[in-house]
């Protein structure tokens, strides 16, 4: 399935290019801060763009290409992106899916984030981790992040506190940037709260499917759970809608407010939004 | 609380369907959503907010099972048993004719009629003026516009069963004339039969449950060769064929018995041979027992085939001489009058033109073209009297009887006599009572008339001898239960004695002639002892019961009192039905189901 074509990919660039987008967090004041001593340590090279500190410009790569480059340092490397894209059964769901959106704006936020010659991570979970795929460091290793994003398969229930509490962490600051509906058993809090623990920059991606914002079912249902196959029995009515919106409100609005409290940024992303918009959500 | 139809009350098999259906598992079409995470703090909370969410599911089922109790309760008429909205003046009748003891109602048709009538007199609003009629042989006002309920309990418990029919005609005239009186009186009939009257609207409480009645309704008998033969038919009321056993007993003798079959409304004649001629009183019985056992008892006499001696005393009545020579069963004697020493040993002395001194004692007397007498004066002639026509017994079996007379003797009525025709105030025929002697006085010459040569002049004279020789005043045949009897009792009696059929000795004469005997309410064998002072004679008599059905048959198609068709309705206790306010509130739930599903969010 691609999930991200020629055509979006180059409005992506341009964005990430006119408006200096770049995912900004707590960790990039850091990032630009020059760390001496031994431990600094040079890592890359990448263009120089308007903006970077012309102290690292690489005057020996410029008298060679006559291009500017800045160095990278180790020091950078240490604060990776981290993608934790929410694999569970509950993001095979909506028109436009959830699980297809929530990629295709993974792939954006790894684009950008590769851009910048930030090392990405995909972490895709459920109820637990699914692995980690990465680092994506170089433009050129965009494509391996996309085609890894591809092949992941959905499945299992959500649980994103186990998923991140058992995950082997590399000490260090960082960006997480949490993919998912937000319909994770237990709440998302806990992880959460774990990501800042571990000194991450946290962005919070809550994708919702427009039937799921406003449902369009209609007489007596079973609803079928997709992750647990549980069956709850409702008859619908006007009564029973606006308590759903009534909930729905709250629930959003407390993870809002919980994001809030803990220094996350949050954004609500109906899976119909065009990927543009999404991305400049996040990073906005 | 009452039901008008209860067998709506069948409907309400409807309601452990209706629930059936909503317990069973409704179908729900299967919607897969993306978690249960929101849905279920959805549902926990409209539980919490409000209790009745769970009901809320089966409210429609609660209407729905409402509104199909509401439909059972309006198709079994619920009604509320209230007195008549006025004091309108009520006529309660109650039929109380033999086909009342039937035992298809229990315990009796008449009985359970009067309970009702009763409760229903109980259930009117105070101060309605009650009329309680029974309905018979001869209605009768028992209470007359009474709003005592103690008198109209006790008048209407004090009816009871009779052996007779009902007298549908005098029946219609009496409720006709009660209801003339009062025209917004309502008429309520408790009986086995709806009566018409005029064209007045009568509610009629039925208490025929069923017919299932056979009845003895002829019982008759003939001399043969052989002995007696008996015939008796019986009459299915029935709707069905029925199979029964029927016996002949003679002086309380079982002679016979047979099984035969009565088709369904109709009749079967059961014959009986070689009864010994010796019997006096034959008894038919219905051995199978149904609703009425009444009617199963039929009874006859044997009357001795003993010839009636008539003398006849004549200077020369050729008429007269061949009449009587001719006709069976008498021995019949003429003589001149001068050749008659005294006048005994006959049973009639018909006398042509001759009146004795003294009048014979041991027969009765028949005088043709009288002479002056010691017992009636007789004068000049009348010419050419107009005969018209008599219900007389001498008339029986004729339809117009008439002659012509060229002209009879004036005569001065006297106090012991009777016109039987007369014309300007003279007597053509009379009779009367001399001393226990019957005398019937024609007052011309037959010979000046032209009844010998008429067809009815053998039929006269027979009907003479019928009625005028002295076994005959006995001699009673066709009385049905509740007839009064006029006895002729035998010339000389002085003492006279009824022994009915449950034993009662019922004193008749003195006087004589005895008054008309009216206890005759018991069907069975009467016995007639006549006391003469030498010899008391002993005769027999039956009563049967009336052919009830055919008696009132014919009554009915003869049509009502007012002639025309009256309106009969069935008998609606005083009650208020609630059909209309329960309908309209089933209406009203289908109009509220209708709303709510209209107005649901999604359809």
């Amino acid at each position: 399935m691609k999930i991200i074509d020629n055509d979006t990919l180059k409005k992506i660039q341009r964005l990430a290019i006119k408006t200096g987008l770049k995912l900004e967090g707590q960790a990039a004041g850091n990032r630009k801060s020059l760390s001496k001593g031994s431990s600094v340590e040079f890592s890359d090279f990448r263009e120089y763009t308007a903006g970077d500190d012309f102290r690292r410009i690489d005057w020996n790569a410029y008298g060679r290409f006559d291009k500017l480059f800045v160095k990278l340092f180790m020091e950078e490397r240490e604060a990776p992106v981290r993608i934790f894209l929410d694999t569970s059964l509950s993001m095979n769901y909506g028109q436009p899916d959830k699980n297809t959106a929530a990629k295709r704006l993974a792939a954006a936020l790894a684009y950008i984030s590769v851009n910048t010659y930030d090392r990405v991570y995909i972490n895709p979970w459920n109820s637990m981790m699914q692995g980690t795929f990465g680092p994506y460091s170089t433009p050129s290793s965009f494509a391996k992040a996309v085609n890894t994003l591809e092949i992941i398969e959905n499945g299992g229930k959500s649980n994103f506190t186990e998923a991140v509490a058992k995950m082997e962490w590399k000490t260090g600051r960082g960006i997480s940037i949490v993919i998912t509906d937000g319909l994770v058993e237990g709440g998302l809090e806990e992880g959460l709260k774990y990501l800042k623990y571990m000194k991450q920059d946290v962005y919070l991606c809550q994708i919702l499917s427009p039937q799921e914002l406003a449902p369009d079912i209609d007489g007596a249902l079973e609803l079928v759970d997709i992750e647990t196959n549980d069956i709850i029995e409702v008859t619908v009515s006007g009564e029973l809608f606006d308590m759903y919106e009534k909930l729905l409100k709250q629930f959003l609005n407390n993870i809002k407010q919980q994001c809030k409290k803990f220094g996350i940024h949050y954004a609500l992303l109906p899976s119909d939004m065009a990927l543009e918009e999404m991305v400049l959500k996040v990073a906005s | 609380m009452t039901f008008v139809t209860p067998w709506g009350l069948i409907g309400l098999i409807a309601v452990p369907l209706i629930i059936i259906l909503y317990i069973m598992k409704q179908k729900r079409e299967k919607v897969i959503v993306s978690s249960h995470v929101l849905w279920q703090k959805v549902l926990r909370d409209m539980q919490a907010a409000t209790p009745w969410q769970k009901l809320r599911k089966n409210l429609l089922m609660f209407l729905q099972l409402l509104c199909a109790v509401l439909i059972v309760l309006a198709l079994a008429g619920m009604a509320l048993e209230s007195g008549t909205h006025t004091s309108q003046p009520v006529i309660i009748a109650i039929d109380s004719s033999l086909s009342m003891s039937s035992t298809d109602v229990k315990p009796t048709r008449l009985d359970a009629a009067k309970k009702d009538a009763q409760k229903y007199a109980a259930e009117l609003p105070p101060g309605t003026p009650v009329t309680v009629v029974s309905l018979r042989r001869e209605p009768d006002v028992l209470l007359y516009e009474s709003d005592s309920d103690n008198e109209i309990r006790t008048s209407i418990q004090s009816i009871e069963q009779t052996k007779t029919y009902t007298d549908i005609r005098r029946a219609e005239e009496l409720l006709l004339s009660l209801k003339n009186r009062h025209p917004d009186a309502l008429i309520v009939l408790f009986s086995d039969m709806p009566i018409r009257v005029g064209n007045e609207e009568i509610q009629f409480s039925n208490y025929k449950k069923q017919n299932d009645n056979i009845a003895v309704v002829r019982f008759t008998h003939a001399f043969s060769k052989d002995g007696i033969t008996a015939m008796s038919i019986l009459r299915n009321q029935g709707d069905n064929d029925s199979e029964v056993s029927v016996s002949l007993y003679g002086d309380d003798s079982f002679l016979d018995s047979q099984l035969v079959t009565v088709p369904e409304n109709g009749t079967r004649t059961v014959w009986w041979s070689n009864v010994p001629s010796s019997v006096k009183t034959l008894h038919c019985v219905i051995d199978t027992e149904d609703i009425l056992t009444e009617d199963n008892h039929a009874y006859d006499t044997v009357f001795e085939g003993k010839p009636v001696k008539v003398l006849l005393v004549t200077h020369g009545n050729y008429f007269l001489e061949k009449i009587f020579s001719i006709i069976e069963g008498i021995e019949f004697t003429r003589t001149l009058p001068d050749e008659l020493i005294e006048y005994k040993d006959h049973d009639l002395y018909v006398l042509d033109g001759v009146v004795p001194d003294k009048l014979p004692e041991d027969g009765n007397v028949v005088i043709f073209n009288p002479v002056p007498n010691d017992y009636f004066a007789v004068g000049g002639w009348m010419d050419t009297p107009v005969i018209e026509p008599s219900g007389h017994v001498i008339f029986k079996h004729l339809e117009n009887p008439g002659f012509s007379v060229g002209r009879t003797r004036i005569i001065e009525k006297p106090d012991w006599a009777e016109p039987v025709i007369e014309y300007n105030g003279n007597p053509v025929i009379f009779e009367g009572l001399i001393n226990n002697t019957r005398l019937l006085v024609f007052g011309f010459n037959i010979y000046e008339t032209d009844l010998p040569i008429r067809t009815e002049f053998p039929v006269i004279i027979s009907n003479i001898l019928s009625e005028y020789s002295p076994a005959s005043g006995t001699r009673i045949s066709g009385i049905t239960a509740g007839e009064p009897i006029r006895f002729m009792l035998q010339p000389g009696t002085i003492k006279a004695n009824v022994i009915t059929p449950d034993g009662r000795n019922i004193e008749i004469a003195p006087p004589v002639p005895p008054q008309p005997f009216i206890q005759t309410e018991e069907p069975g064998i009467y016995k007639v002892l006549q006391d003469n002072s030498l010899h008391i004679n002993e005769s027999v008599f039956v009563v049967n019961l009336p052919d009830e059905w055919q008696a009132e048959s014919i009554e009915s198609a003869a049509g009502g009192a007012g002639g025309e068709e009256g309106i009969i309705i069935p008998f609606r206790k005083n009650v208020r039905l609630f059909n209309l306010p329960i309908i309209c509130a089933a209406l009203l739930i289908l109009i509220v189901e209708w709303w709510y599903y209209a107005n649901r969010r999604y359809a």
